[in-house]
């Protein structure tokens, strides 16, 4: 009875209104409501028996379902307020998701003149959004507390614009820098950067906020600039008030360069040689590198981080597999292959897995649509696999790039050689097509996105080297981007783009001229990566110290001072070994193999390298790497056998200084260098002295020992 | 309970302790050069001989350890280069194989292979052994996950092959070599190479004179018995390909081998490959393979007539060979393709057959893997030359059969054999069980494994000529249900041979026969099984395949040797049908000649091809400890037909397991009915 007289009311007062399609007005207000969310009617399996496309991604799949589901009693044409669709998110009647609207709302007259004029879906050449317009297009606050209104304005495929702001969804990255409301009403709440996400059926924006330091007093004063990573790191960083630290001295120099580019501390014998090195500093440093990256261990560790993205692990490619593929690892990284040859090669690797080891990087995941998964995060920096249910929820990726992506690596086959563990990697001749999981229609390959590059996808089977073309050219906005942004990463604990990969436009670069630069860079000199890190360790900025000052000290994402970091498992291992002079015992290897020269990570299993972080190489993930530092591992470095071990190895370093009759201030000297890679502080040698003194000398040294690789100075790299 | 598997293991049995050898020293010898060799091994007292095809006369000398028997070598005829099947017999009987090679340059062992060495003594630059700079084979070990290095002085200018000889030398190491240079700078990488497999092999032409280093290890680190190499150093031709890849026999075949023509010999031969190499190569010659049909080679422009083999190679990547074949609806043929297993090709092959208009009818080498329960993960499976079974369609009239590379590889190393015949199926058996020591009186078990090639039916195994004083058991494979997708498949027979007391055999090769509704098959056996490991330290299982000598020809080399101390016999309690199967109840006994002997508490039992069986019960009579019961139990799942029962129980004399085997059983099992009790086997073993 009351239904009815609320609906008799309103009939009038609704029935001479504007034309209203699906389109252009209901789909909005079901994202906006919530009913196309996740936990509601956006479920996978929907809700209560009624499916809709995650956050409206499939307009025409939720016309239909509108129209069809219940056999069409959704509407009551001739009474709309009669309709369940109305009904129900007015809590009319029952519905689980509760209320979502009142009755006299717009959003109630809107879908209820919908239904009156037939509930048409619209015109996609007039009513689809093609773009909209975020006010204002960045935002910079002087200080917390201040705020400010965004507008959207969203425009059509006929031309006319509407006000979206109340139906577009406004999301912060970092809540607690910038907050915004339900009026679209940005707040500062601290200093800092954070970006606005904002979308609207389908179409996206980016708004970056920035709160600057109301403190007063900042005067810049600059800092030497020897490349363009420093000017352009400088200009961001004056522009938000944040003074960079100073330099660091010779000796964290030198621990921090060996640290990045071969996994490994530096030795007692080469601190004190370069310390003792009157070159000009700048000239000295960068001979180092120039030694660092032609050393063997530059090549190990690396292979490391590139068998970590590739999942070299004998779990997927058998013992002589994951050998052959972590040579051809290091041997492109010793020999410096570019970049684009390396990513080539692996794209398009056919034949033996044993006669070519590039083609291990199939039989990791194997089937198509993982393999594209792993190769646009890997290469593109860019991860697809929330499209492969629904269209991106935070990117403009559809299902269907997803699956037109995936359709590269449909024809790839594998099968058993004939040789124990050998797999053949080929282009299947026949039934290779990739599916559509809606309806099962043939997909066909096609680039994620255009790039200026003149690729042409051959309609046969050998559609990956196009793909291959296509990823590495110079025109692909994401190839060497993603790789400079990565690169940049493995030095500074941090990518300009973070997580380095997850590029996407929620998630934009904190000094978007820094990367281009790099990018640039690296196009320039053909993909080379050693001359990018190069590049990179010869600035100021990656000499600064951690330390930081009254200006930058809450920043920790323009590169305002280093980032401490605590050693990835093998670097610590293989510090803890050299520190302590001996030698790993990992089993089925050659005695004399470093834990940053392990085939995979199922040697020495479940052990010390494990607790400390090691990958499983599971996925390609970088997250898989952790550094962080838990409760166990703590109690390992303290009760673990294998610094206990090491300390008291018979031919190790403390047995040694000892039988070689060393003074004590020449044990104490040593066991600073070995560990902390630099000579001990008046303080520091004058308290080692005593404690050598107190007791029986070799005990005493082993403790000493002992303490130093359970402190912060060995434990970090800073 | 566990269930047995009668593998080829089980074939050495026990009872009279059996000699095994696990090492020749050395591993080889020089062409025409006595030596002397030390055979080590277990059970070797009992006066052992040396078998070898070998020309030598071997002279047993004096040997001062236990678990050594030495041998006088001297050449009694020429020695071509190659290697030589070694094994012992005595009056224990026939041991197993190992191959002893014959090269061309002096010998040398390497420093930490000498007895009481101290391990790791060439591991590195440092320490690497250094070697003459004159041609030389060094006969060297992998203990483990290490590395051998030897330091060698070259002269600006030279040319140096480096080649290690292991799998193909009967070795499980797979060898890997690397050069560096005096400064430590890796030069040089050879892992696999195009004719010889998984060895290793070099090239090299040295710009500056200097120390050079060559550095071996497995491509696994992994820890064999047999971990032996032999590195061979030198400036020797040898060849790289080989074209065509085979011939018939009753012909003198030409073939090219790198460039070079020579001619193979297969008039008289019986084997289905020989051996052939470059004139006065030091390199270890290559296989050759021998068939019974017409052959022919590349170009071919006409039609092809059956049956035939056709000698081709995809010369270029990319690469497809046709041959045009006139058919007539209805009939069938077997397309098999010869190229990767005979070890001289690259060849992944994909046979195709087409119709006239193109349309693809059938192919082979590209298709669904077959079921393969023993692979623990995707790396471990393996794939062999491709078969193709094809029945002409209607309407067809002309097939083109095509011959491409999976990986659309080609060149010089991508040669193969393509055989066509007119068959609806095929069989090929072979013994995979090495050799066998039959106890006087009592009872050994062989396995053989049989492929089906579109035959489904009951198969049976059977010996061909079984000397008097020998009776046997089983053999039977039952039916398989026809599966239009799936037409090739292994099936195992086993078979328990019992030795009357008096018979006496030394090193008699048996023969079998697999034989069918309207087909038979002779089987060919293995000749030695030399175990490759895999790791399973590191949490992931590699399981490998082992090394065999099927190439040798070999049938099934046989022995007799002391009765046991005790036989052990089965037979059929009683037999009734279930709801949803059957079940058996059996009775085993030992007969002892020694009644202190202590028995076991269970017998293990195995029934080869029967799925969904269940061994439960097992219990020895309380009252007589020498007998005891089992239940076995079918469901609705396993097949009807014809199966064979055998068992075996592992005493303890002394210190050592001694495995006792009992003659096999029939066991027939039949459609379930819904009859509620039926007796349905014989208790009367197989002969």
């Amino acid at each position: 009875m009351r239904l009815t007289i609320l609906f008799a009311s309103l009939a009038f007062a609704l029935s001479a209104a504007e034309p209203v399609t699906f389109l252009r007005d209901v789909a909005p207000i079901l994202n906006k409501t919530g009913c196309t969310s996740g936990p509601c009617h956006g479920a996978a399996k929907g809700k209560n028996g009624f499916k809709l496309s995650l956050r409206g991604y499939d307009p025409q799949f939720d016309y239909q379902a509108l129209l069809y589901d219940l056999s069409g009693r959704r509407f009551n044409r001739a009474q709309p307020a009669h309709s369940l669709m109305l009904a129900k998110p007015s809590q009319q009647l029952p519905h689980g998701g509760g209320q979502r609207f009142e009755t006299d709302s717009l959003y109630y007259k809107t879908i209820y003149n919908w239904i009156a004029q037939g509930v048409p879906f619209g015109d996609p050449t007039k009513d689809a959004v093609t773009s909209i317009e975020v006010e204002p297009k960045e935002l910079a606050m002087p200080k917390p507390g201040e705020s400010a209104q965004i507008k959207v304005v969203a425009r059509f495929a006929d031309g006319q614009s509407r006000d979206v702001t109340k139906e577009a969804t406004i999301e912060s990255n970092v809540p607690d820098v910038a907050k915004i409301d339900a009026r679209a009403k940005v707040s500062g709440e601290r200093t800092g950067e954070a970006t606005l996400l904002v979308r609207y059926q389908g179409k996206y924006a980016t708004v970056p906020v920035t709160i600057l330091n109301p403190k007063p007093g900042f005067v810049w004063k600059p800092l030497p600039q020897y490349s363009y990573i420093d000017q352009l790191v400088d200009t961001k960083l004056r522009k938000l008030n944040l003074q960079p630290s100073g330099g660091i001295d010779d000796a964290t120099f030198l621990r921090r360069i060996t640290l990045d580019l071969t996994g490994a501390i530096p030795t007692p014998d080469e601190v004190r040689t370069f310390l003792a090195d009157t070159t000009p500093q700048r000239l000295k440093r960068s001979k180092r590198i120039d030694k660092l990256i032609a050393s063997p261990a530059y090549s190990d560790h690396w292979t490391v981080k590139w068998g970590d993205l590739l999942q070299s692990s004998r779990k997927f490619l058998g013992e002589k597999g994951t050998y052959g593929f972590r040579e051809w690892i290091h041997q492109s990284i010793a020999s410096n292959k570019s970049y684009d040859k390396m990513a080539r090669e692996l794209l398009t690797s056919r034949g033996s897995s044993y006669d070519d080891p590039a083609a291990n990087y199939f039989r990791t995941t194997r089937e198509p649509k993982p393999t594209m998964e792993k190769t646009t995060q890997v290469f593109l920096g860019v991860r697809m696999v929330c499209a492969q249910c629904h269209d991106h929820p935070f990117e403009k990726w559809t299902q269907n790039q997803y699956y037109q992506m995936a359709a590269f690596f449909s024809v790839v086959g594998l099968r058993p050689g004939y040789e124990v563990g050998e797999e053949i990697i080929y282009d299947q001749r026949a039934d290779y097509e990739m599916k559509h999981p809606k309806d099962s229609r043939v997909v066909a390959p096609q680039f994620l996105i255009a790039s200026t590059a003149n690729v042409k996808i051959p309609s046969d089977e050998h559609r990956r080297d196009a793909l291959a073309d296509w990823l590495v050219s110079k025109q692909n906005p994401f190839f060497a981007k993603a790789i400079a942004n990565r690169i940049w990463s493995y030095f500074f604990n941090k990518g300009i783009i973070d997580p380095v990969d997850d590029i996407r436009a929620s998630n934009p670069p904190v000094n978007p001229a820094l990367l281009e630069a790099l990018t640039k860079d690296l196009l320039d000199h053909n993909y080379d990566l050693q001359y990018l890190m190069r590049t990179i360790v010869n600035s100021r900025i990656y000499q600064t110290t951690f330390v930081p000052n009254e200006w930058n000290e809450k920043d920790a994402d323009n590169f305002s001072h280093a980032l401490p970091r605590r050693l990835g498992s093998e670097q610590l291992m293989d510090a803890v070994e050299l520190a302590a002079g001996s030698r790993p015992n990992f089993p089925d290897v050659p005695e004399d193999t470093n834990a940053g020269q392990l085939p995979d990570p199922h040697v020495g299993k479940d052990g010390f390298l494990d607790l400390f972080g090691r990958p499983t190489r599971e996925s390609a993930c970088e997250c898989e790497r952790r550094t962080d530092l838990s409760l166990p591992q703590a109690l390992n470095l303290v009760n673990g056998t294998t610094i206990s071990d090491a300390v008291a190895d018979p031919k190790g370093r403390i047995s040694k200084l000892v039988l070689a009759g060393k003074a004590d201030a020449a044990i104490v000297e040593e066991l600073y260098l070995a560990t902390l890679s630099r000579l001990p502080n008046k303080q520091e040698a004058d308290n080692g002295l005593k404690y050598l003194a107190g007791g029986p000398r070799a005990t005493r040294a082993q403790d000493l020992l002992w303490a130093l690789l359970n402190s912060k100075g060995f434990l970090y790299s800073y | 309970m566990r269930m047995l598997l009668f593998a080829v293991a089980i074939a050495i049995t026990l009872a009279a302790a059996p000699p095994t050898i696990t090492e020749l020293q050395p591993r080889g010898a020089q062409k025409g050069r006595p030596f002397l060799l030390t055979i080590a091994g277990t059970n070797l007292t009992e006066g052992p001989a040396v078998l070898s095809s070998l020309p030598a006369n071997f002279t047993a000398v004096s040997s001062e350890k236990i678990g050594y028997a030495t041998f006088l070598v001297e050449p009694t005829a020429d020695w071509p280069i190659g290697t030589y099947p070694v094994r012992v017999q005595a009056a224990n009987g026939l041991s197993n194989i190992l191959l002893l090679s014959i090269g061309a340059f002096p010998e040398l062992v390497e420093e930490e292979s000498r007895p009481g060495s101290l391990p790791h003594q060439n591991d590195t630059i440092e320490r690497a052994q250094t070697l003459p700079s004159t041609p030389i084979t060094i006969n060297g070990k992998l203990m483990g996950p290490e590395r051998d290095v030897y330091r060698l002085q070259i002269k600006a200018g030279e040319r140096r092959v480096f080649e290690v000889d292991a799998r193909r030398a009967g070795s499980a190491i797979d060898p890997v070599i690397h050069v560096y240079d005096a400064a430590g700078k890796r030069i040089a990488r050879s892992e696999d190479d195009p004719t010889i497999g998984l060895d290793a092999r070099l090239d090299l032409t040295f710009p500056k004179e200097g120390f050079y280093y060559v550095e071996i290890f497995d491509a696994r680190f992994s820890t064999q018995a047999q971990n032996f190499y032999r590195f061979k150093t030198g400036a020797y031709q040898y060849p790289t390909d080989i074209y065509p890849l085979g011939g018939r026999r009753g012909e003198q075949v030409e073939l090219t081998l790198s460039n070079t023509k020579i001619k193979a010999d297969l008039t008289n031969t019986k084997l289905n490959q020989i051996s052939v190499n470059l004139p006065d190569s030091p390199a270890l010659p290559l296989a050759f393979a021998v068939g019974d049909f017409p052959e022919i080679g590349e170009p071919v422009t006409a039609p092809i007539t059956l049956p035939i083999t056709i000698n081709g190679r995809l010369a270029q990547p990319g690469e497809i060979d046709k041959y045009e074949l006139p058919v007539e609806p209805g009939e069938e043929f077997i397309f098999e393709l010869q190229a990767r297993e005979l070890g001289t090709s690259k060849l992944t092959g994909l046979i195709v057959v087409s119709d006239e208009s193109g349309k693809r009818l059938a192919a082979a080498g590209d298709g669904p893997l077959p079921v393969d329960v023993g692979a623990v993960q995707a790396s471990s499976r393996t794939l062999g030359d491709p078969i193709l079974l094809f029945k002409v369609p209607p309407g067809v009239q002309r097939i083109t059969v095509s011959v491409e590379d999976l990986a659309k590889r080609g060149g010089t190393h991508y040669a193969y054999r393509l055989t066509a015949k007119r068959a609806a199926y095929d069989l090929r058996a072979t013994i995979v069980t090495p050799f066998l020591n039959i106890p006087s009186g009592g009872t050994a078990i062989v396995a053989i494994d049989v492929e089906r090639r579109g035959f489904m039916g009951p198969l049976k195994v059977e010996p061909v000529n079984l000397p008097a004083g020998l009776t046997v058991s089983g053999g039977d494979i039952p039916a398989d249900i026809p599966d239009p997708l799936i037409r090739t498949m292994n099936r195992r027979a086993i078979l328990s041979l019992t030795a009357s007391k008096d018979l006496k055999l030394s090193n008699t090769e048996l023969n079998f026969r697999v034989v069918g509704d309207k087909i038979e098959r002779a089987a060919t056996g293995l000749g030695y099984l030399i175990a490759v490991s895999g790791a399973s330290t590191q949490g992931v299982v590699d399981r490998q395949r082992a090394l065999n000598g099927l190439a040798l020809g070999y049938k099934l080399p046989t022995a007799t040797t002391a009765s046991e101390i005790a036989t052990l016999t089965l037979s059929l309690d009683k037999s009734e049908q279930k709801e949803v199967g059957f079940e058996y109840r059996f009775r085993w006994r030992w007969t002892l000649t020694n009644s202190m002997q202590a028995l076991p508490d269970t017998v293990n039992v195995d029934v080869p091809n029967l799925q969904s069986n269940r061994v439960i019960e097992v219990e020895v009579d309380k009252k007589d400890k020498t007998t005891g019961t089992f239940l076995l139990t079918t469901s609705k799942n396993s097949l009807a037909g014809l199966y064979s029962i055998g068992i075996s129980g592992r005493l303890m004399v002394g210190a050592m397991p001694l495995d006792i085997f009992s003659p096999l059983l029939r066991l027939d099992v039949p459609e379930l009915t819904t009859d509620d009790t039926k007796t349905n086997a014989t208790n009367n073993p197989v002969r």
